[in-house]
Order: C-alpha cells, then sequence, then structure tokens
C-alpha cells in the first residue's frame, strides 16, 4: 500500500468525530412531482421530452412502430444506421420489417463496427432499458461502450421502447437493475448540448443534434 | 421565492436528504474510501493515492509515460485544474485537449476558468470569435452555433485518435464501485469511451453508499448548475473495465483532509460542485471568476480557500463576500455557507501578516465613518468622485484597500440617491 493512502487515512482517522450514528442511513424517496400511474407517467414523460427537445412518437402497435421508424429514417435520407440489436430491437420482425422496406438503408450491427465507422454512421438506432418519466429520460445499459456509442456518436439517435417500460424516476429504475459486473449505464435526456457561449443554447455538440423517442403501446402478443 | 428550478414535489425535503446523505457520506469518509479502493481494485481497477497536487501531476505523468501518450482528451474536471494536469502532461510530453466546449475556449485563450459549470462565461460571443479565429483558424466565427459545431468538428477525430481520457467523477458509489459522470455535450462519454486508457481523477470527498443516494444527488445537482431537471447525459461506469483497456482512479486529497479536520469546516466536503452559489452570488456576478486567486470562485471557493487555496487566495479570498446568504439559501447539499465564510475569515485574518492586518482595520475603520452619517457619506461621496478624476489616486486608494490591477472599483454615480430622490419628490415623479 502506498505511502500517500496511508497518511491520508491517517489524517481522517485521528480528525475528530462527532457523536451520533453516522452507519445506516434510511434513504427516504422523495416523490417527484409525477404520479406512478401509468397513463398518468406517460404523460408526464412526453411534456418532459418536449421540454428537452426530444422527439417522440407514440404508437399504437408494432406495425405503426415500424411505418413510423421506417418513414423517419427514409425521410431523413439516411442511408447507414449503427444499430444496436437488443431487446425490442432483437425481435426478427423489426429487423426484417425495416430492411424491406428501406432497401437503400443499412443496417449495421455496432458491434461488427469500429467506433471511427459508428461515428460515420447517419444514426444509431437503440432500444432503452427504460424511460425515466419523471424528467423524459432515455436509461441504456450495455456490456460495453461500443454498443452505447451507438446513441453517442452519430448525429441523430432513434430510440425505440414499449410503454411499459415507463418508470418514475431513476430510483426505480435503479430498482429494477440488479447489480451485474462491467454493466455500463447511461441516462440520456435530450440531445447534446451547450450554453457555453453568452449562455446562448445549441443543440448538437459532441453527441446527436437530433434524438426521437418511439413509444409503442400495445406490446402485446404481437411484440 | 423559488430557490432553484427542480422536477420534485418538494425541493426542499429533497435539498434536506441531500444535505443529509452528503453529511454521512463524508463522516465516514475514510471507512468509505477503503471500502471504494477494495472494489475497484477487486474489479481490475488501478487505485492511486496523492496527497498533493504535485504528487497527483507526477501521477498521471507518470501514467502518461508508461503507455506512451501522446495525445490525450480531458472532460470538465475541477481536480484537474486544481493539480495542474495540463501542465503535468507538458513534461511528458503529451498534448491534452480540452473537450468541454468552453473549457477548450479558455484553452486556447491560454486563460483559467472562471466559473465551475460555465468555464468562458467571462467572455461575449465576439471574444470568443476573435480566440477562434486567432488560435483555430476559424473563418466566420460570429454565431455561438457556428462555433460551438466547428470546435465539436474539430475535436471529433482528436476523440478517435487520443491514447488517455481523463475525467472527474461527480461521485464514485461504495456499494458497486461505479463512477458518476455528468455532463451536457458527450465530450466526458466520447473521451472515456473510445480511449484505450481512462484517469479519473477523483476528490476523496465524492462517495456516496449506494446507487439510491447517488440517484438522490442527481436529482438535484443539475437543477444547481444549469436550471434542468437533469443533465443530458449521466454515465455509470462500471468498476470493471473492459477488455483491452486500461483504469485508472486517483484519489485526490490535495488539502480535504485539513479541511475534514478543521472542525465546522467539514461540512464544506458535502458540496457536490454544481456551481448553484456562485450563481446567485452578488459578488461573483460583479467581479467574475478571475478575480479570484484560485481554481474555486464564488461562495465555495471563498470557504474553501483557507484550507485548501494557494498563499495568496488563503488571505485575501474570504473578503469577496457580503455574508448576504443567498448561497446558503440556494446550497442543494444543505451547507451553510455564508457562517462558514464567516468562521473561514476568522483563519484567513490570522494567516495575513500584520501589516496587512493593520491596512484591512484601518480600512474598515474609514469605511465605518464614510457611513457613519449623512454628512460625512456625502463627503466620502465627493471625495471618492473627485479621486476618479485622478487615476493615480484612486488606484492608490484601491492598492491600500488591498484591491488589485484587476479588479478596478466601479465609478461613483454623478449623484447621489438622496438627493434624486429629493428633486424627484419636488417634481412629483416620486409618491413618497
Amino acid at each position: 500500500m502506498s505511502k500517500a493512502r496511508d497518511e491520508i487515512l491517517e489524517r481522517l482517522s485521528s480528525a475528530f468525530r462527532p457523536e451520533g450514528d453516522l452507519g445506516e442511513m434510511r434513504v427516504v424517496r422523495v416523490e417527484p412531482a409525477a404520479g406512478a400511474d401509468g397513463d398518468a407517467m406517460l404523460m408526464v414523460a412526453l411534456r418532459q421530452f418536449d421540454e428537452n427537445k426530444t422527439g417522440y412518437h407514440v404508437l399504437g402497435d408494432r406495425n405503426a412502430l415500424l411505418d413510423s421508424l421506417a418513414n423517419n429514417i427514409y425521410s431523413r435520407q439516411m442511408r447507414r444506421v449503427a444499430c444496436d440489436f437488443r431487446g425490442l430491437l432483437a425481435e426478427p420482425w423489426l429487423l426484417k420489417g425495416l430492411t424491406s422496406k428501406l432497401p437503400s438503408t443499412e443496417l449495421l450491427d455496432v458491434t461488427t463496427l469500429e467506433f471511427a465507422e459508428i461515428a460515420s454512421c447517419d444514426a444509431g438506432l437503440t432500444a432503452a432499458d427504460a424511460i425515466i418519466a419523471t424528467t423524459g429520460t432515455i436509461a441504456l445499459s450495455a456490456p460495453d461502450s461500443r454498443r452505447l456509442a451507438a446513441s453517442l456518436l452519430p448525429r441523430t439517435h432513434l430510440c425505440v421502447a414499449s410503454v411499459d417500460r415507463i418508470v418514475p424516476d431513476l430510483a426505480a429504475w435503479n430498482n429494477e437493475h440488479v447489480r451485474i459486473p462491467g454493466l455500463h449505464r447511461v441516462l440520456v435526456t435530450g440531445p447534446s448540448r451547450s450554453a457555453d457561449i453568452e449562455k446562448r443554447l445549441v443543440l448538437g455538440v459532441h453527441g446527436p443534434w437530433k434524438v426521437s423517442v418511439f413509444l409503442v403501446q400495445s406490446a402485446g402478443e404481437d411484440l | 421565492m423559488e430557490k432553484f428550478r427542480t422536477h420534485l414535489a418538494d425541493p426542499e425535503a429533497a435539498r434536506a436528504l441531500v444535505g443529509e446523505i452528503r453529511h454521512r457520506n463524508v463522516g465516514r469518509l475514510k471507512e468509505n474510501l477503503e471500502e471504494l479502493e477494495k472494489r475497484l481494485v477487486e474489479a481490475g481497477t488501478q487505485v492511486l493515492w496523492a496527497r498533493d497536487a504535485a504528487e497527483a501531476r507526477e501521477l498521471v505523468a507518470g501514467i502518461a509515460r508508461s503507455v506512451s501518450a501522446r495525445t490525450a482528451v480531458a472532460s470538465k474536471t475541477m481536480v484537474g485544474e486544481e493539480i495542474g494536469l495540463e501542465e503535468a502532461l507538458r513534461e511528458v510530453p503529451c498534448r491534452l485537449l480540452q473537450t468541454d466546449l468552453g473549457e477548450r475556449i479558455v484553452q486556447l485563450a491560454g486563460q483559467s476558468p472562471s466559473h465551475i459549470t460555465a468555464p468562458c462565461l467571462h467572455m461575449d460571443a465576439a471574444q470568443v470569435g476573435e480566440i477562434l479565429k486567432r488560435e483555430a483558424g476559424m473563418a466566420h466565427a460570429q454565431d455561438a452555433e457556428d462555433m460551438c459545431r466547428f470546435v465539436a468538428a474539430a475535436l471529433r477525430p482528436e476523440f478517435l485518435s487520443a491514447q488517455i481520457a481523463f475525467s472527474g467523477a461527480n461521485m464514485a458509489i461504495v456499494e458497486t464501485g461505479e463512477l458518476v459522470i455528468v455532463e451536457n455535450e458527450g465530450n466526458g462519454r466520447a473521451g472515456f469511451s473510445l480511449a484505450p486508457v481512462h484517469v479519473a481523477l477523483v476528490g476523496i470527498e465524492k462517495v456516496v453508499r449506494s446507487r439510491q443516494e447517488a440517484a438522490c444527488v442527481l436529482s438535484l445537482l443539475p437543477g444547481g448548475a444549469t436550471g434542468q431537471d437533469a443533465t443530458v447525459y449521466a454515465s455509470f461506469i462500471p468498476a470493471e473495465p473492459e477488455a483491452g483497456r486500461k483504469r485508472f482512479v486517483i484519489f485526490v486529497d490535495n488539502g480535504r483532509s485539513d479541511v475534514f479536520a478543521a472542525g465546522p469546516h467539514r461540512e464544506l466536503l458535502r458540496c457536490i460542485r454544481c456551481g448553484a452559489c456562485l450563481n446567485v452570488c452578488p459578488v461573483y456576478e460583479r467581479v467574475s471568476g478571475h478575480a479570484y486567486s484560485w481554481t474555486y470562485s464564488g461562495p465555495i471557493g471563498i470557504a474553501l480557500a483557507p484550507f485548501m487555496g494557494p498563499p495568496v487566495a488563503r488571505c485575501t479570498d474570504t473578503d469577496l463576500c457580503t455574508l448576504c446568504g443567498a448561497c446558503t439559501e440556494v446550497c442543494p447539499a444543505h451547507i451553510p455557507l455564508d457562517r462558514l465564510i464567516a468562521l473561514a475569515r476568522r483563519t484567513s485574518n490570522s494567516l495575513r501578516p500584520k501589516a496587512e492586518q493593520k491596512k484591512a482595520q484601518r480600512m474598515a475603520r474609514w469605511y465605518a465613518r464614510a457611513m457613519s452619517g449623512p454628512g460625512a457619506f456625502g463627503l466620502s461621496h465627493l471625495g471618492h468622485r473627485l479621486a476618479t478624476r485622478f487615476r493615480k489616486t484612486l488606484s492608490r486608494i484601491e492598492s491600500a484597500a488591498g484591491w488589485g490591477e484587476e479588479r478596478a472599483a466601479p465609478k461613483p454615480a454623478r449623484r447621489l440617491f438622496r438627493s434624486m430622490f429629493r428633486q424627484g419628490r419636488r417634481k412629483g415623479r416620486w409618491p413618497l
């Protein structure tokens, strides 16, 4: 053990300690403004998406999801899309449907790409672990940072999620998430931004300029 | 009064809770650090400790040499500023590129950040444009959006080729060994995701026990910093480095254990570096960050200066406060900043040379006389106005007050408010 470590810890242990128990703490959940009811959470999430400049599409079923996603990619003339094929995106019908609707777009598996290649893609397509309603946040997790790069390096980030993935707050996502060693987790709340120059908000800095969420309501048997 | 924007139903309860969480985490700092270190080491992260800035610089330079790094990228890290990260790498030699937009601009300008979360707050768009034209060859630098995009485009290849990424950490979670980094631009994520080596410079006070505690802190941090409900990115980096990659965590003390041992001042270690206290400080608003003598400006910088700052900051920075208490009102970690600044002044005064102390006392006596009645105040105002006509006299007065060349006192108004008021009332413009 290093001398610096021992000295720092010694300084901390020799300092005065006030009386009283500093042991286990009861973490009281601070209730967010949103309720925990499903529809209410969806409405809160949509309001927050508006607030943080995330585009959103609420879709009835899988066909609507497929159409909306394909239209979005087609209308923005995206030729190369880096996809993290997990969760909802691992569904065979989705890849098959997109491939048939978008013959001139390459849907590339992000795990096979170098970072420079991911950066050169027109968009990144991911499936959300959860949507955090009170902040309008997309919660993503992955075993490596390459998969998460699909939500960072391309200029547009498209994200699919079913509405039953909406949770009220970060604490709820933490509760759902067991500790898996090596799991990278990231919360994405809108397009990357800066207000460093004269406090003027600019969307699109090092991360995506545009973020769109496709929420599918009727997961049902089809999904 | 809405103290700061938050999506929480009861912001006051949230502040109380975050204050309590930080209080307990700091109270058990030694145990928390030992447990966190154990978890990180078991997971394969290399943990290093630095007692002071010089030791931290040595460690950083050593890591850069060991991986033969020639280019490094850094996301915003106040600990990096504190220890002199750029100087440390210059000697390797390894080129360090700041990647936060504001940080990059002040780096190109050869300056230091003037705000914890908004480093180039002291510049206007025209000044930024001039810097980008002169230092980075930008052709038409007029619009903030263009400038922002230009810097981001210039840095993109650097992210892809850098051998090391440096970052700070907003929190380190003891139970999981995760590092939490919050940001808005995506430069932090790009740095630690792409570079094969990630070095996190972590102040020893940044520990929280659990993810739930981190969630509580995250619920207030962005509101205090920028008024957002959530920052664009909050990354939870696992303790386990990815295959083929290295991660180093350097725990930096650099005066923090002195703060820990300094009785009531220990509460300052609760700070989550959101910058809320700077945003409401009337003195900071007037003098800006560069008027302070070290890395941390504003109320938190003043309160920490006598323990962590360089000698000049230890003696003078505590003067830059009116004790109005606005900072205490907004602090998400419930730090009683005004009380601690008043206490820090005592420490600071005792550190000053005797001559300085006498000068300050003399100034306080002059000020007390000038404020003793309307006549004395009018006379002093007249004297000040006359003095502004003779620059040398004025600078002598300012120098006697302990203000340097970079802190020009504002010119006095042409007329006193009382005389304006009297005249206004005579003309019927003032109702009273």
